[in-house]
């Protein structure tokens, strides 16, 4: 695959790049690498970037793109997606250099809700699924549904599991579900519908911080296992 | 030299015109339900058009100013009584220190109120906007509970100074001799919503498609900043493909499993991976911000390029209001 793309409107002030139809490893390295490209060589008008995926959302100030006396085209979604166009965008072989994480998780039945469920479901027990969770370095596909929420995969096919039916109406913080083919660690207490089978006693989110997050787009994170006494050392040592 | 709260009433919170640049960590831009309301309430007292303002939803609210105070009120959630008397919206006023303010039932839903300097909070990742769910920003990161003293900036520009000095106030209230046009919040009446068609308006049903644009659809009762349910016909999908998630915003209409709509609103999360029917033009956002549960809502089919240039003139006219402003005042 080459590095052909197709474009929407979001609304008024998004347009948005699509690179490919499938969570894909190779996909998701050239939306870092074209996001990066974009934040690098900014319009005037661009406001920011939300990559996901197999896309990138650009974000823009209307007002700003037409009045810009560079860029071209009869109306501000024309403008930019021209813009995008004339970037020559081409992929690197070299992937993008990305930080490699190790994250605590404790996976006691007091922190994992629902590993028992899972358990029954995929016909495993609770150490192989464990095994299974922590064997892989994922890769931080997106960041979102709340503030610092990474969507890790993809997740061991063996441990695909639903969502819960009806999503609980408040998650602990730090908690570590499965859903689908993805993991993901809910930052602060939220609603959330994935499947609980443990917790991490780090932060992922805090708003007063220079970098809010701990991890960002297209990092790396290997979970490892921790006991119920060395989850609290690490909780009670951040706090 | 702050505003006291007595009564929080149904939720009340500080908000600008929102959080920009932290959408690729999952914080949603946030601020003002109703943009509109939020800049032309700054307007009328001088201010930034992005200074922060007191957001209220509904009714209920009540509170007084521990100095006098050049103010507006903008939006339609209330009808404004300071000391038992009634005072307009849309309009600048100057009220006198521990005056009790009281806000009760009106047609709309969210009203803001601007003070002159504008209130000072600190700001989190570059806004003053409350973001409840994330617990950052605004006034510790929650709504205004009774009690809360919710300080106010003594930086004042000319226009600050100018519109103060206009003032004759010999009792609890004054309200200034200019107002706006009522062509300026005329739009609100619009009954129906402009929406261009979604990303994956294809996925649905041609019956489902016909009715979206003709059939009436309600606010349910789950609703909040971050979006609204919508009651009325199921959008069914004619393909049943899982959705790869991706940006959304306020504005968007996803489809839930269950074929429910919901519309995003300004907490909206920064992903989603429902298919969108929708998007609501920008310029009908204040009018979606005004509507509470239970009201109507329809649905009218225009292109981008027809929205764009409904903002580009919505934009152009309040430039001509603030320059309007400006000359009055110079």
């Amino acid at each position: 695959m080459g590095s052909g793309f197709t474009t929407y409107s979001l609304s008024e002030r998004a347009l948005v790049i699509k690179l490919g139809d499938t969570i894909d490893i190779s996909i998701h390295q050239k939306v870092i690498q074209f996001n990066n490209k974009i934040n690098q060589s900014p319009f005037e008008g661009f406001v920011e970037t939300v990559p996901a995926y197999n896309t990138i959302a650009v974000y823009y100030d209307p007002i700003a793109v037409v009045h810009s006396k560079k860029l071209e085209g009869p109306s501000a979604h024309k403008r930019v997606e021209k813009y995008i166009n004339s970037l020559n965008f081409v992929l690197e072989e070299k992937p993008v250099s990305s930080k490699t994480l190790v994250v605590p998780v404790c996976y006691d039945p007091e922190y994992a809700p629902d590993l028992k469920f899972v358990s029954e479901y995929r016909k495993l027990s609770v150490d192989k699924i464990i095994q299974l969770h922590t064997a892989p370095v994922y890769t931080v596909y997106m960041i979102g549904f709340v503030p610092g929420f990474p969507y890790l995969g993809k997740l061991d096919p063996d441990l695909i599991v639903p969502r819960k039916e009806t999503p609980r109406t408040m998650v602990d913080p730090g908690s570590v579900g499965i859903a689908g083919e993805q993991t993901g660690i809910y930052p602060f207490a939220s609603p959330g519908g994935w499947q609980l089978i443990g917790r991490t006693p780090i932060t992922l989110f805090d708003p007063l911080k220079n970098e809010p997050t701990l991890l960002r787009l297209g990092d790396r994170v290997r979970f490892v296992p921790v006991g119920k006494a060395e989850f609290l050392q690490i909780q009670e040592s951040r706090s | 030299m702050s505003l006291r709260i007595i009564k929080q009433g149904m939720l009340t919170t500080i908000q600008d015109r929102g959080r920009f640049g932290y959408q690729d960590i999952g914080v949603p831009w946030g601020g003002a339900m109703d943009d509109y309301a939020l800049r032309l309430a700054n307007l009328l007292v001088g201010n930034n058009e992005s200074e922060a303002c007191v957001e209220f939803t509904m009714a209920g609210t009540q509170m007084y100013f521990e100095e006098d105070a050049v103010v507006a009120f903008t939006g339609g959630g209330a009808r404004i009584f300071v000391n038992e008397r009634p005072v307009p919206l849309w309009r600048s006023l100057y009220i006198k220190a521990y005056r009790l303010i009281v806000l009760q039932p009106d047609q709309g839903c969210r009203t803001y109120l601007s003070v002159a300097g504008g209130f000072k909070t600190e700001p989190v990742m570059g806004s003053q906007s409350t973001y409840i769910q994330g617990k950052l920003g605004g006034w510790l990161g929650r709504s205004l509970i009774a009690n809360d003293l919710i300080p106010q900036s003594h930086q004042y520009t000319n226009q600050n100074k100018k519109i103060r000095n206009d003032f004759h106030c010999t009792e609890d209230v004054a309200i200034a001799h200019w107002s706006l046009s009522p062509l300026t919040y005329k739009f609100y009446s619009h009954p129906e919503v402009r929406v261009i068609r979604g990303q994956e308006w294809d996925w649905f049903e041609h019956d489902s498609q016909n009715e979206f644009f003709s059939e009436e659809f309600r606010i349910s009762m789950q609703s909040n900043r971050m979006g609204y349910r919508l009651d009325g016909s199921p959008m069914k999908k004619s393909i049943k493909e899982d959705l790869i998630s991706s940006a959304v915003t306020k504005g968007s209409i996803q489809v839930t499993p269950d074929n429910n709509m919901v519309l995003l609103m300004s907490d909206a999360q920064t992903t989603g991976g429902y298919p969108r029917i929708g998007q609501v033009a920008e310029v009908d956002l204040p009018i979606c911000a005004q509507l509470k549960p239970g009201d109507p809502i329809r649905f009218r089919e225009i292109s981008i390029g027809e929205s764009e240039n409904l903002l580009m003139e919505r934009e152009k006219e309040i430039e001509q209001l603030k320059d309007t402003i400006a000359l009055r005042f110079s």
